[in-house]
């Protein structure tokens, strides 16, 4: 083995300097068993119990793996930065290349990389565990099951609690309350934010529930598009219901009080939706959403004939399969099936529950939680009538919506854009920082440290003095700061070429290098904020007499890629003063 | 006068036959190196490892030793011109303090195959001097020209032919030969010609048996043989040494002289070395031309050959006789001045190459003498001032 290293290492230093110097395959091999490591570690960490109670999306930051991988990536530079100080060609007055920089910057970057990336390895690892509970197909079958057993069970965290044991609102009724004006409505398929139609005008469409004169419609929301609000959105009649005419409602019982556990669809999500709360809050489908919805349609006509024909086998059978789902994943349940059965007759089937809504609209919300909490009341007085000291149910369907969360994570995730661009940056801060030692002598690089500290105190002495004595205009701070700050780099600038050209000492000279390396970050991002400052403009706004704001393309500019790829840019013109300040006499 | 391939080896030979051995191998190798052919490499770092082997005869070296000159004696080599400028100074100077003190204005010019020793007191601006012709610190007035340098590159490429090596050389990381072959690979020296040419630099200067030895492993003056070794591996044009025989035993001193010397003559690649030092009559023996630096102020010591030495004579010398006594025994000689420092005398006579007569003085009275040196020609003289 030792032989193997001595001749591959002889080989790079006959051949490749530069890669032989920067060590990079070696940190390559060691990043990529790191990564191997991570990904089994990953791999090994997820058991049913891990999908159940963790998540995948920030495990890696809760974990303590997250110090063990800092610990090794500072051991791994500590013994790098040993070897790849031990050889200067700059110091020595070795000829290099013009791109010598840019080269080892690239490969310094290479090798920092695989000491990050552990941190998609991991997650990898923990993806391809969870991956192989399950496959699409079983995925799908599942889905079904919990979305229709669901409509027999309460979804509540806690079934023990009253308040928890609120049934979900009327889904898809509600109630009109506009004073509108819309004659013929009923042709029209999509009426749109017209606040028009009164039911009061449309007396044909009425229908008496419990003594309540009612109107029924469903809607849906979309914006309107108007650039005054983003925000601002309109309602629109999806379908207009003649409850008991056309549905029956007194029958419709579960599509008052149920609603969808988990949409297909959540699995198909946008893979770059990658925030936190796509993976879990989008579980409670909203019983409004379209998603939840157009399942919902599909389940409930067949629910509903279950409801209406009583046929408790059916029903059964689904909670059946539901607890067999509940098995394969070793979550804690209970389902007494029979008195549960008994139960549902009793209470879920009964008509007088669809009396929820009420011709004030003010009053509907409110009065439907009252209504709710009286018969959640109710319904656990039947449980309290029961002999059984213990409920009737108790499903742990929090851990069981935190296993589908996961399972969509694993599906969906990968390695996303922002990840990827924060370890980028990471990388790269690295590479600056390791190569700033390359050339800079540590002597001067100190001196510099309080000395730029001092010239960043004038500066912002400056910059207060600027703003008390210009008047105000809209972006004064933002202005001043960006045009002092790119005067002020640009005269450093200005002065380091002039060092490096005159007989200006070397040693300053030294410390100008590195008040100038400090700044090159920020160029790129006050540049394009200040010309975006400067750029932008008012125009009158078409919703109201106030003004908004224009942007022109530097606004675009304000991303990632650009502030990164344009430092880096900097950072590599940088790099080719190097040689003249090392020919630089003293 | 410059030597041909030819005469190198001849030289070569004599000092074999002589054996001499130890002189006659670095001789050869400085032959192999001027012919650059990897097959001599080999050929001598085969010999070299079965030297160190136990299988070492010696009369088998000195045949194979023989062997070798004879095959390359074979070679045609074309002779380099030996006289090109390398490095012209004209009114150099630089002050520090004020005007407490300014070294020179100096004009000089360094060609190749010359060695200069540059001698003075401590803070007499010899390492100054150096790093000014080093274009590693600025000077204040004069120009300074390279004439091989002219391909319009960089004051950096400039510095990557101009090689100095301070007193205190940097301390470097890793073993010997990898930094050997890291400094021979930036300067274009890849492959197998890589690890030959490394290993020949580190036979020449012998450090075969250091060559895996880190730097707190070897000695100081290792460690110059070593910056030596990295320094051809560059083939300089010019080479300015900082005291290099600091530190050094009279042994290493008068090795490293010769090879500096040997080495300057390069058919292959001859380069201009400037190096400074105390040890004034080991730098006088080997070096083409001297320069003796006071208060910053220039002297060269051709200068004093054409003017005073034929009128004088400058004796320095050791004994344990009286003063009285030593003025008897130059009674018949014409003594200038006679000057004792509490543990040497320095007699100056008028008249020139009387080294004999002051001699036979001693001899006559019966003077025992530990030590006696004709420094008439010498920058010596120019300490006593």
């Amino acid at each position: 083995m030792k032989a193997l290293y001595l001749k591959i290492d002889k080989y790079l230093l006959e051949h490749f300097p530069l890669l032989w110097h920067s060590k990079t395959p070696y940190v390559l091999i060691g990043g990529i068993v790191l990564n191997i490591l991570f990904f089994v570690i990953g791999f090994l960490t997820v058991d049913l119990s891990f999908l159940a109670k963790d998540e995948l999306w920030d495990h890696y930051i809760d974990s303590y793996l997250v110090l063990l991988h800092l610990v090794l990536v500072v051991i791994a530079n500590s013994f790098w930065a040993l070897g790849f100080y031990k050889k200067n060609a700059i110091r020595h007055y070795y000829p290099v290349s013009p791109l010598y920089f840019t080269k080892l910057f690239a490969l310094l970057f290479v090798g920092f990389m695989s000491l990050l990336t552990p941190f998609f390895t991991y997650n990898l690892g923990l993806q391809a565990k969870t991956s192989t509970y399950i496959n699409d197909t079983e995925l799908s079958k599942e889905i079904d099951i919990i979305n229709q057993a669901n409509l027999f069970l309460p979804s509540s965290e806690n079934p023990y609690l009253f308040t928890k044991r609120v049934h979900p609102s009327i889904f898809p009724l509600d109630h009109i309350s506009y004073d509108a004006n819309l004659s013929n409505w009923e042709n029209v398929p999509e009426f749109a934010n017209q606040p028009t139609y009164s039911p009061y005008d449309h007396p044909e469409n009425n229908d008496t529930i419990d003594g309540l004169i009612c109107q029924f419609y469903t809607s849906y929301y979309r914006s309107n598009n108007k650039e005054c609000d983003e925000y601002d959105e309109d309602e629109y009649l999806k379908k207009f219901y003649f409850p008991s005419k056309q549905f029956q409602l007194e029958r419709l019982s579960f599509y008052n009080y149920s609603n969808i556990a988990i949409s297909q669809s959540y699995f198909d999500a946008n893979q770059d939706d990658d925030s936190y709360s796509s993976y879990y809050y989008y579980i409670d489908t909203d019983e409004y959403g379209e998603d939840g919805n157009t399942e919902y349609r599909q389940y409930a006509p067949k629910m509903h004939r279950w409801i209406k024909q009583q046929e408790m086998d059916s029903i059964k059978h689904l909670i059946q399969d539901y607890q067999k789902v509940l098995g394969k994943y070793e979550l804690e349940s209970f389902i007494d099936l029979d008195n549960y059965l008994n139960y549902l007759k009793q209470v879920s089937f009964h008509p007088k529950r669809y009396n929820l809504v009420h011709k004030s609209a003010g009053k509907f919300h409110q009065e439907n939680l009252k209504f709710t909490y009286q018969q959640s009341a109710k319904d656990m007085a039947i449980l309290a009538d029961s002999t059984y000291n213990q409920p009737l149910f108790y499903v742990d369907q929090s851990r069981l919506m935190n296993i589908y969360g996961n399972f969509k994570y694993a599906k969906q995730h990968g390695v996303t854009k922002d990840e990827l661009i924060g370890v980028i940056l990471i990388a790269l801060l690295m590479v600056t920082f390791f190569l700033f030692f390359e050339f800079v002598p540590f002597i001067q690089m100190l001196l510099s440290i309080p000395i730029t500290g001092g010239f960043v105190i004038i500066n912002a002495l400056v910059f207060a003095f600027l703003y008390e004595t210009t008047p105000y205009y809209s972006g004064k701070s933002e202005t001043i700061l960006g045009f002092q700050f790119l005067l002020v780099t640009g005269g450093l600038f200005l002065w380091l070429l002039y060092g490096l050209k005159s007989h200006l000492n070397k040693k300053f000279t030294a410390i100008l290098m590195c008040m100038v390396y400090y700044v090159i970050p920020f160029i790129i991002p006050v540049f394009i904020q200040l010309m975006d400052q400067l750029t932008r403009y008012e125009i009158i706004g078409p919703c109201y007499s106030g003004t908004i704001t224009e942007f022109t393309f530097w606004h675009d500019l304000m991303i990632p890629q650009v502030i990164i790829g344009g430092g880096v840019v900097l950072y590599l013109l940088y790099y080719r003063l190097v040689k003249l300040y090392y020919a630089k006499a003293e | 006068m410059n030597k041909t391939y030819q005469d190198k080896l001849a030289n070569v030979q004599t000092h074999i036959s002589n054996n001499d051995l130890s002189l006659g191998f670095r001789l050869l190798v400085d032959c192999v190196l001027d012919v650059k052919d990897s097959a001599f490499y080999k050929a001598i770092i085969a010999l070299t490892e079965w030297r160190e082997g136990s299988n070492y005869n010696e009369s088998e070296y000195v045949d194979r030793l023989l062997q070798l000159v004879q095959e390359l004696s074979l070679i045609q080599l074309n002779e380099s011109n030996n006289n090109t400028c390398l490095l012209a100074a004209k009114q150099l100077s630089k002050r520090y303090g004020g005007n407490r003190f300014q070294l020179g204005p100096i004009d000089l010019e360094i060609h190749t195959g010359e060695v200069w020793g540059l001698v003075g007191e401590n803070g007499n601006g010899k390492t100054t001097l150096l790093r000014m012709l080093a274009k590693d610190l600025k000077t204040e007035a004069g120009s300074l020209e390279f004439p091989f340098y002219t391909d319009g590159g960089t004051l950096y490429d400039l510095r990557t032919q101009l090689t100095y090596i301070p007193q205190r050389t940097p301390k470097w990381f890793g073993s010997l030969k990898s930094n050997l072959k890291f400094a021979a690979n930036h300067y274009g020296i890849k492959g197998e010609e890589n690890e030959l040419l490394v290993l020949m630099m580190i036979i020449r200067f012998g450090l075969w048996p250091y060559r895996n030895h880190q730097w707190s492993e070897l000695s100081s003056g290792y460690k110059m043989r070593f910056e030596l070794a990295r320094t051809f591996l560059r083939a300089p044009k010019i080479l300015l040494l900082d005291e290099p025989l600091a530190n050094l035993d009279v042994l290493a001193q008068q090795l490293i002289l010769e090879d500096l010397k040997s080495l300057s003559k390069s058919i292959s690649n001859p380069l201009g070395i400037i190096l400074s030092s105390q040890q004034l009559f080991e730098v006088e023996k080997i070096a083409d031309k001297v320069l003796f630096l006071r208060n910053g102020v220039p002297t060269f010591l051709n200068e004093l050959e054409g003017i005073e030495h034929t009128e004088k004579t400058v004796i320095e010398f050791d004994c344990e006789a009286t003063r009285e006594a030593i003025n008897t025994a130059f009674s018949s000689l014409k003594v200038v001045e006679l000057h004792f420092n509490g543990g040497i005398y320095i007699v100056t006579f008028e008249g020139g190459n009387l080294t004999h007569k002051v001699m036979q003085a001693f001899i006559d009275h019966q003077i025992e003498v530990k030590y006696l040196r004709d420094i008439s020609k010498s920058t010596r003289r120019l300490f006593l001032k």
